[in-house]
């Protein structure tokens, strides 16, 4: 409990760390459940994906949001492209190991998630397993896992903030040479 | 919908959050002066607005309506209308010009934005943008485009675009409501009454688009028809509902202040209270001070209290003899013990961050200066410093083994070495103090010390006189000789003249000592120091002083070794080194590697430049008045690095805490070793960020340098910012690699 509440009120103080759902990526429907998972980046990319959860009753669609969700991923066909190493901060979820999902991952507190690591492009599965009213409903939804986007495509408008820097500088130069 | 998990649904995106709190902060600094020179222009109820405009901005981004906008087209509505009935007039009615000019810091406006605002072309562009004749038609068509089907289908399913659309609405809707609300100091450039058919205009063009939406038979946008349904709305009934909130509170925005006009346009004219004398802009700014830590209600009395610098001690060298014992007598491995958790990342992440915000705050608060005064309590040394030692190579030769020891012995991964660095490091402390008068360990020792030096060049705060004439006629100099009651700055600095951060502790002792209260805790432009190049107290020109120029060269070139040391192609290089000559030979090869890339090539890069920008003659000088200034790119990798493993261990020292507790009996439960990182997406951004500030800034300080050479600016400026871009690339290759979080348990 205590860990807990370090936690929540670490992520209070540091509230860019929440993610957001992402887009749908996929529907299931089971045992008077449906659980929509969430994903991004779309198209699914090797790395860490942010993956969330909405799970409604059906059929009134009333959200659940106090069901017991844990979520992992398996590849299940031969990698298309060169692994990906993680950032060491979702490098504990490891292929196969089922994380808890919670509703800290995202911004919409009708989800629930959690970062799963994708570790290599090609044929993946996300299994969700929801614990709601004594019964267990696993949903597997399969993925098409992309190789990774070089950094440089990712992060462009940032490196372009130095030569813009430079160029707004000389372009001031110029305004005082002129003006004086 | 569960009302609770809508009501929490708040995002505190840190773009807008921090951008937003960052604007107001800087309209309030400008406000509050104002206010007090012209209260009749600048009154609570401005403030009030500007603040709402600014809330309702951040309502839209941030809150609720944001989490749930690509679920329900209603709710994206409301969105939108926050970014372009709501916020615009809002923050206009604040006449946020004047007042976000006077709140920004006087060298940037006066440096950076005031070129461009005195630029007549741009001064041109400014009046056309807010023209009617342009800033209502644009308007509308940004309202149009943004609904078109196959944009706002973009916009929701990228959230690059979204954000990108945000910015088009609120952009083009403060340049529409300009004309409207017209702020001061600008003037208009049509008739009043030309507003009036300029509203109805922007209403029937809304006003025919939200009719669309509302009778449309079909579903616009695909997203809104796959996307759960929480609500009973149909897609279709939503799509409905959000043309009638565009519509109704829609038409009003617009017809409200039609009204408003046309009511004051055919309204008898009343006699107007003539003006205040100072009624232009260039007449209401009053002068002002810098800013002073040190007299901030609340913080400046507590800094100033006698003791708040030895509490500050206290607590740190408490908390560095927990981290000893932990690592003497706790468990072996480094992320269960707080040796191993605490030093490495927490401690160095914040006392970066505090140079960065602040100062040199760590040496305030060091620890080894509790043993210090120890040592001299028990030895009583009053000999003086040896001549021969009275420069900084011998604490450059220390920085670079500091930084070697690291690597070598693998420090992060001992809780027992490293609890033995810090027991010989208050040994130190303590002998050569006892030893010697005044402050010799810290000013020509402490390796810890020069690294808070270099980096505290580029700090916003300095010790430092507010009234350079109340010294003038000063005879005691309290400042550097001491009195009965508080002793004068140990380190030499003689404050009247002294300049920047280097070889300050910001021990306060001058703060204390100065009968006159003369001496504060100022905002300085970063780095300007670092350009002018005067000859301060105790420190001299740093053209005539190598030594500090090689401290320079090995705190930045560390910034970018000790980083490369932690990705994945150098300890794959590394582990193939190993295997294929020993672990022995490989950690003496890998040694002299360091070597080289800390000392010797930043030795010799420093003297090629400084011989090429000197065409052969005083290359020595150039060189050493060059170097300080790519402080600010090694303080850029650092703060990038450590930041680094700072967020992403944050977690880390509360299971070892919850061990220790256990251990001694005061908690009970057990620790979580799976402790998650802190996962943060915008991380490596953050990185780049702190990376091209230090390059930004380093790249200024050298030209603000070479111009002090008119003939030659660019042969002397080119070959420095050459091997600036030759760092920051590397750097920007670095934070691009995943990087081992060592010393946890978060290894890839």
């Amino acid at each position: 409990m205590r860990l807990r509440a370090a936690v929540f009120l670490m992520l209070a103080v540091a509230p860019g760390l929440f993610a957001d759902g992402g887009l749908p990526v996929g529907q299931v429907e089971e045992d008077g459940l449906r659980v929509t998972l969430f994903a991004a980046p779309v198209p699914v990319r090797a790395g860490p994906l942010d993956a969330s959860v909405l799970i409604q009753e059906m059929p009134s669609n009333r959200p659940v949001t106090d069901a017991e969700v844990r979520m992992s991923v398996r590849q299940v066909g031969i990698s298309t492209g060169r692994p990906v190493r993680m950032p060491s901060w979702c490098s504990s979820v490891a292929s196969g190991t089922a994380v808890p999902a919670t509703a800290a991952h995202s911004a919409n507190k009708l989800l629930v998630g959690a970062y799963l690591a994708l570790s290599e492009p090609g044929r993946w599965e996300v299994t969700v397993e929801v614990g709601y009213r004594g019964g267990v409903t696993r949903a597997v939804f399969p993925l098409n896992v992309a190789p990774p986007p070089a950094p440089l495509v990712t992060w462009w408008p940032l490196l372009a903030m130095v030569p813009l820097g430079v160029a707004l500088y000389a372009w001031r130069a110029r305004i005082l040479r002129r003006s004086t | 919908m569960t009302p609770e998990a809508v009501l929490f649904s708040w995002s505190f995106d840190p773009v807008p959050t921090v951008g937003l709190a960052v604007t107001a902060l800087i309209y309030w600094l400008g406000w509050r002066r104002l206010h007090r020179q012209v209260r009749t222009r600048f009154p609570v109820e401005r403030l009030f607005s500007f603040l709402a405009g600014i809330g309702a901005v951040f309502v839209a981004l941030v809150s609720p309506l944001d989490a749930f906008a690509s679920w329900l087209l209603i709710v994206h509505m409301v969105q939108h209308l926050l970014l372009t009935m709501v916020a615009p007039p809002l923050i206009l009615l604040g006449y946020p010009m004047l007042p976000m000019l006077l709140g920004l810091p006087r060298w940037l406006v006066r440096d950076g934005v005031g070129p461009f605002l005195s630029y007549p072309p741009l001064h041109r562009l400014g009046r056309f943008l807010v023209h009617p004749f342009f800033a209502g038609p644009l308007f509308m068509v940004s309202n149009l485009v943004w609904h078109a089907p196959g944009l706002y289908e973009l916009a929701l399913r990228s959230p690059g675009w979204h954000r990108f659309e945000h910015v088009c609405f609120l952009g083009t809707a403060i340049l529409f409501w300009w004309p409207v609300i017209q702020p001061w100091p600008s003037r208009p450039a049509l008739p009043r009454w030309v507003m009036i058919p300029y509203l109805l205009a922007a209403d029937l063009q809304n006003t025919a688009l939200a009719a669309f939406l509302s009778f449309f038979d079909g579903v616009l946008y695909p997203t809104y028809e796959a996307a759960p349904r929480i609500s009973d709305l149909s897609a279709l009934e939503d799509q409905a509902g959000a043309g009638a909130v565009m519509w109704v509170p829609g038409s009003m925005a617009f017809l409200i202040p039609v009204a408003v006009i046309a009511i004051t346009y055919l309204s008898p004219k009343r006699r107007r209270r003539p003006p205040e004398p100072s009624a232009g802009p260039r007449d209401v700014v009053p002068p002002r001070r810098a800013f002073d830590l040190l007299r901030v209600p609340v913080i400046g009395a507590v800094m100033r209290w006698k003791y708040f610098r030895r509490s500050l001690q206290a607590v740190m060298f408490a908390l560095a003899a927990v981290v000893v014992l932990d690592g003497l007598f706790g468990p072996q491995v480094s992320a269960m013990n707080l040796a191993g958790v605490l030093p490495w990342t927490h401690w160095r992440g914040l006392t970066v961050l505090a140079l960065l915000v602040a100062g040199n705050f760590f040496c305030m608060a060091c620890p080894f200066t509790l043993a210090r005064d120890l040592g001299r309590k028990i030895f009583r040394g009053n000999r003086r410093w040896p001549r021969a030692l009275r420069s900084k190579w011998l604490a450059v030769g220390l920085l670079a083994g500091f930084f070697w020891a690291y690597e070598f012995f693998d420090l992060w991964e001992s809780p027992w070495w490293t609890a033995w660095v810090i027991t010989i490091y208050f040994a130190a402390a303590v002998v050569i103090d006892g030893i010697f008068q005044k402050a010799g360990f810290c000013k020509y020792v402490c390796p810890i010390g020069q690294f808070h030096f270099v980096s505290s060049l580029v700090s916003p705060l300095e010790v430092r006189v507010r009234e350079p004439e109340a010294c003038a006629s000063c005879r005691t100099h309290d400042c550097i000789r001491g009195n009965e009651s508080q002793r004068g700055c140990e380190l030499d600095l003689f404050q009247p003249r002294k300049s920047g951060n280097m070889d300050c502790t910001f021990c306060l002792d001058c703060v204390q000592a100065c009968p006159k209260d003369n001496v504060g805790l100022l905002a300085v432009p970063p780095g300007r120091d670092v350009i002018a190049d005067p000859r301060r107290s105790s420190v001299g020109h740093f053209a005539g002083r190598p030594d500090i120029a090689a401290m320079v060269l090995v705190f930045v070139f560390a910034a970018f070794a000790n980083a490369a040391g932690m990705v994945a192609p150098v300890r794959e290089g590394e582990e193939a080194l190993r295997q294929a000559i020993g672990p022995a030979a490989a950690g003496w090869v890998w040694s002299g590697v360091f070597v080289l890339a800390v000392a010797v090539l930043p030795l010799l890069l420093a003297l090629v430049c400084g011989w090429l920008s000197s065409e052969g003659k005083n290359v020595l000088v150039m060189a050493a008045g060059f170097a300080p200034g790519l402080a600010p790119l090694g303080f850029g990798m650092w703060i990038a690095h450590f930041s680094f493993h700072f967020f992403t261990g944050l977690l880390t020292p509360w299971p070892v805490v919850q061990r220790i507790a256990r251990e001694i009996g005061f908690g009970a439960a057990a620790p979580d070793w799976n402790m998650p990182g802190i996962a943060f997406a915008g991380l490596t951004g953050l990185q780049i960020l702190f990376l091209n500030a230090g390059m930004l800034y380093t790249l200024w300080v050298l030209w603000r340098k070479a111009s002090a050479f008119p003939a030659r600016r660019f042969p002397v400026f080119l070959p420095w910012a050459a091997l600036a871009t030759l760092l920051y690339l590397a750097g920007i290759w670095l934070i691009f690699l995943p990087m081992d979080m060592r010393g946890t348990l978060m290894m890839p």
